[in-house]
């Protein structure tokens, strides 16, 4: 009796076993995957081209190993299934590096003590391309786990350590008091730009000695979730997003570089087209731009400034422009160091910020910055 | 490929597999599996197929020839022909650059390093062609006259990559006549999942640890102790679960393999603990070296001897580098220490103390295992001793004490036989045998949605013991 049940039980198991591998086989076989992951925020890979080439040098099965997990259906239900497990289950503080507490995203950041060092040289030599007369300042954002109470912070005063062997002449501002877990969207990385008028944007104009804008009302635009949302693959309230507008940001003057031609094209401050985007928070300065221009025609002043900035400075950049009559906001990742003195020309009276997060510190290897002059 | 993938399980190898093999005639499915079980290979390393194809050809073509001219001293030319054959090409692939740059190191040379890429899986079809070349000459083995009978046994895919070591006289009948059964399917698909939850769900998950022990600036004796931990959890889970998949595709094809761990972590001395661990290298160095050059059935010097030359060629058969043959000497030390002084002792002692004392001097040997080198080993090993550290704790290693604290009780409870006693017990009584109907399948079905799902989201997933 006892063998009769243990043959049947196992071909139930063999029936399982089929019928899950077969369908889900097939259910990818039927399946046409998206080209874009709206959660994750990033294209998903395409069934790579099957060459002779390819197959002989290894990079169609490479590619393909990549395809496999990326195209399979439910993708995302079964990273759901993923986290889950992973946090009411084992109870583990994280899920693949994305920590929640009380309904808010952040990524554990560790300190990359070689990416920062070849960071720090990096900004030195950006440094040296100002000219002599410039005011410069560096600042690290530090990154919102850095405020969660639960989780291990990065060491910001080693990396302060670190970056001041190579730019230890420029100006720091610690930028630590300045901010809190609330200035931060619960479920992206970015600061929520309505909140830096507060307490940060005030701070960081008195150490840059300029005076804050006043009179900036927020503007609701829409519900919104972050990139934290997709790479925590849990349900979590959404964010709000909010752009400032007032005097000195409204008649704001703003031209993106067209990197295919090269001009200078005019545009909004403020894309609010984005927000229908896979990345809402493309927003502010169009998102992912090489350099971005800002003038004042408004303000008083003939002082100037250069952000050699990351994302963090996509929202933050008009609310300085209130205040200098030309923001030049540049993005290592995304512009040539050697088009610099072509396009970045300031005049007698500038000030340039360094502004990165440490996300940007330990990923400065794809700051497109050519051989040591 | 990988077995804990979404290529070889769902697109498409696996399912097209076996629809190929159960539906083809009997007398074609080892050319089924053998296609297969190549296109398996050369997916990962390419022309290097051809490699493992020329060495399985010189211990065929040595065998017919031992069969040819067996009891004349023919025999024995064509056995020392062909595993030199065989073992050279591991000794090039394998070991060409540990020898050049100990060379160098020695004589103060500047050779350059050949840098060839190893070829996963070497090791153990190496192993595999030469217990047959050997037991073919000792007339425990028939010969294989069909090359593609042999071929199929040496790149039968379930065990090609990663073990275990499978000897031709197992496989034998079955290459010739074997039985195919939804019973059997059932249970080499059960054996299947849990190797697969054990290697996706818990080795990877121990792994998550390692590498951040890996990547921090924290020197504190807490973290050294969870990665080591870890490190055996993953080290053991990532190879158990890998043979448990092994095993369980094989028995779906109708290959009856044999078990290659036994709960290792439940040792008592170390003698004990090499019983349990990868048994297969374990039983084929004690046959194919360590009886042949006398065993324990000679003088104490020569024992000694026999003894350091299995543990110098074990822990080098694991990594071509001089921290591996010290982790093989240590273990042979530890095993003289236990065969002539300790064994007594140790059986007196109570059972949580030898448990303790075996379980500390592996994780110990472990430290030299995965240090990529031996200073860093040192450091790591006296960071454990509370020597070299900067705290006993710090904010890294609470963290993750914290949140690895069910993950890794699950493992080292996974780690024991205790769930598959209680699973069998359970199993006897009326109400388990009817419950289990049910539970077993759900419990295979659950685990396989699991790691899928895992599989998914994660993109991080390489066997340990590729590098062999």
């Amino acid at each position: 009796m006892e063998d009769k049940t243990q043959t049947l039980r196992h071909r139930l198991t063999a029936a399982v076993f089929i019928l899950l591998l077969g369908g889900l086989t097939l259910a990818n076989l039927l399946y046409t995957p998206p080209e874009i992951s709206q959660s994750e925020r990033r294209r998903l890979r395409t069934r790579p081209d099957l060459t002779v080439s390819a197959v002989l040098d290894g990079q169609y099965m490479t590619d393909f190993e990549k395809y496999a997990p990326d195209s399979f259906v439910l993708r995302d239900g079964f990273r759901t299934v993923k986290a889950f497990i992973s946090r009411y289950v084992l109870q583990k503080l994280d899920n693949s590096g994305i920590v929640i507490q009380n309904d808010s995203a952040a990524k554990l950041e560790t300190l990359d003590e070689d990416a920062a060092k070849r960071a720090a040289d990096r900004l030195s030599r950006l440094a040296s391309r100002m000219p002599e007369h410039a005011r410069l300042y560096y600042a690290v954002i530090p990154d919102k786990s850095y405020y969660m109470d639960a989780f291990p912070k990065a060491d910001y005063d080693h990396l302060a350590q670190i970056l001041n062997v190579s730019v230890g002449d420029m100006t720091t501002i610690d930028l630590k008091p300045a901010l809190t877990e609330s200035d931060y969207y619960r479920t992206d990385l970015h600061w929520d730009q309505s909140r830096l008028t507060e307490r940060f944007l005030p701070y960081l104009c008195q150490s840059l000695g300029i005076t804050p804008p006043s009179g900036l009302r927020a503007e609701v635009l829409g519900d919104f979730q972050g990139a934290y949302a997709g790479q925590a693959a849990l349900p979590l309230p959404q964010d709000s997003l909010s752009i400032l507008r007032g005097q000195g940001i409204d008649n704001l003057v703003t031209r993106y570089l067209d990197p295919n031609t090269g001009a200078m094209v005019d545009g909004p401050v403020y894309d609010t087209d984005k927000l229908a985007s896979i990345d809402p928070y493309d927003v502010f300065l169009r998102g992912a731009q090489g350099l971005v221009v800002l003038d004042n025609p408004d303000v008083d002043t003939d002082r100037e400034l250069v952000l050699f900035r990351d994302s963090f400075g996509s929202s933050l950049a008009p609310l300085l422009a209130a205040s200098y009559r030309r923001v030049t906001v540049v993005d290592m990742r995304y512009f040539v160091d050697t088009a610099l003195e072509a396009y970045v020309q300031p005049g007698e009276n500038v000030d340039v910020l360094f502004l990165y997060g440490l996300q940007s510190l330990n990923n400065s290897d794809i700051w497109r910055i050519t051989a040591r002059r | 490929m990988l077995f804990s993938s979404i290529s070889f399980l769902y697109t498409y190898f696996l399912p097209a597999l076996l629809c190929v093999y159960f539906i083809a005639p009997k007398k074609w499915r080892n050319m089924v599996l053998l296609v297969a079980s190549l296109f398996f290979y050369f997916w990962g390393e390419r022309s290097y197929t051809l490699l493992m194809l020329a060495s399985a050809l010189s211990g065929w073509a040595g065998s017919l020839l031992i069969e040819r001219f067996r009891g004349r001293r023919g025999a024995k030319a064509a056995l020392i022909a062909s595993l030199c054959i065989c073992f050279g090409f591991l000794v090039v692939f394998k070991y060409t650059d540990f020898f050049v740059s100990s060379l160098n190191s020695l004589m103060r040379l500047d050779w350059a390093l050949p840098r060839l890429l190893l070829p996963i899986g070497i090791s153990f079809y190496t192993f595999q062609i030469a217990s047959y070349i050997i037991d073919v000459y000792r007339g425990q083995a028939s010969v294989q006259r069909n090359f593609f009978t042999f071929f199929t046994y040496v790149a039968l895919f379930p065990q090609l990559i990663a073990g275990p070591i499978v000897r031709y006289t197992t496989v034998d009948q079955e290459l010739r006549e074997r039985r195919h059964s939804l019973d059997g399917f059932g249970t080499g698909a059960r054996r299947f999942v849990i190797g697969l939850a054990k290697k996706v769900l818990i080795a990877n998950t121990m792994y998550e640890l390692c590498k951040a022990f890996y990547d921090t600036t924290e020197n504190s004796v807490l973290y050294a102790w969870l990665y080591i931990a870890s490190y055996a959890l993953h080290l053991y889970f990532d190879f158990s679960g890998y043979s448990d998949m092994a095993i369980g595709l094989g028995r779906i094809f109708g290959f009856h393999f044999l078990e290659n761990f036994e709960y290792p972590y439940i040792s008592r001395s170390v003698t004990e603990f090499w019983r349990r661990w990868h048994i297969s290298l374990g039983t084929w160095f004690r046959d194919y070296v360590y009886i042949p050059m006398g065993g324990n059935r000679v003088s104490r010097v020569r024992h000694v001897l026999n003894i350091l030359v299995v543990w110098l060629l074990t822990g080098f058969w694991h990594g071509a580098g001089w921290s591996f043959i010290l982790w093989g000497l240590y273990f042979a030390l530890l095993l003289m220490l236990e065969k002539f002084v300790l064994i007594r002792v140790l059986k007196r002692l109570p059972r949580v103390v030898s448990h303790a004392y075996t379980l500390l001097v592996v994780l110990f040997s472990f430290v030299l295992f995965d240090a990529p080198s031996l200073a860093m080993a040192a450091d790591r090993a006296g960071r454990l001793l509370g020597i070299g550290a900067d705290s006993f704790a710090g904010q890294w290693s609470l963290y993750y004490a914290r949140s690895f604290a069910i993950p890794m009780l699950i493992a080292i409870i996974a780690a024991t036989p205790l769930p598959k006693r209680l699973w069998e017990r359970w199993k006897r009584t009326r109400s388990g045998s009817s419950a289990l109907l049910l539970l077993e399948p759900l419990s295979v079905a659950v685990l396989l949605v699991l790691v899928t799902a895992y599989l998914i989201d994660g993109s991080f997933n390489p066997f340990i013991y590729f590098r062999f």
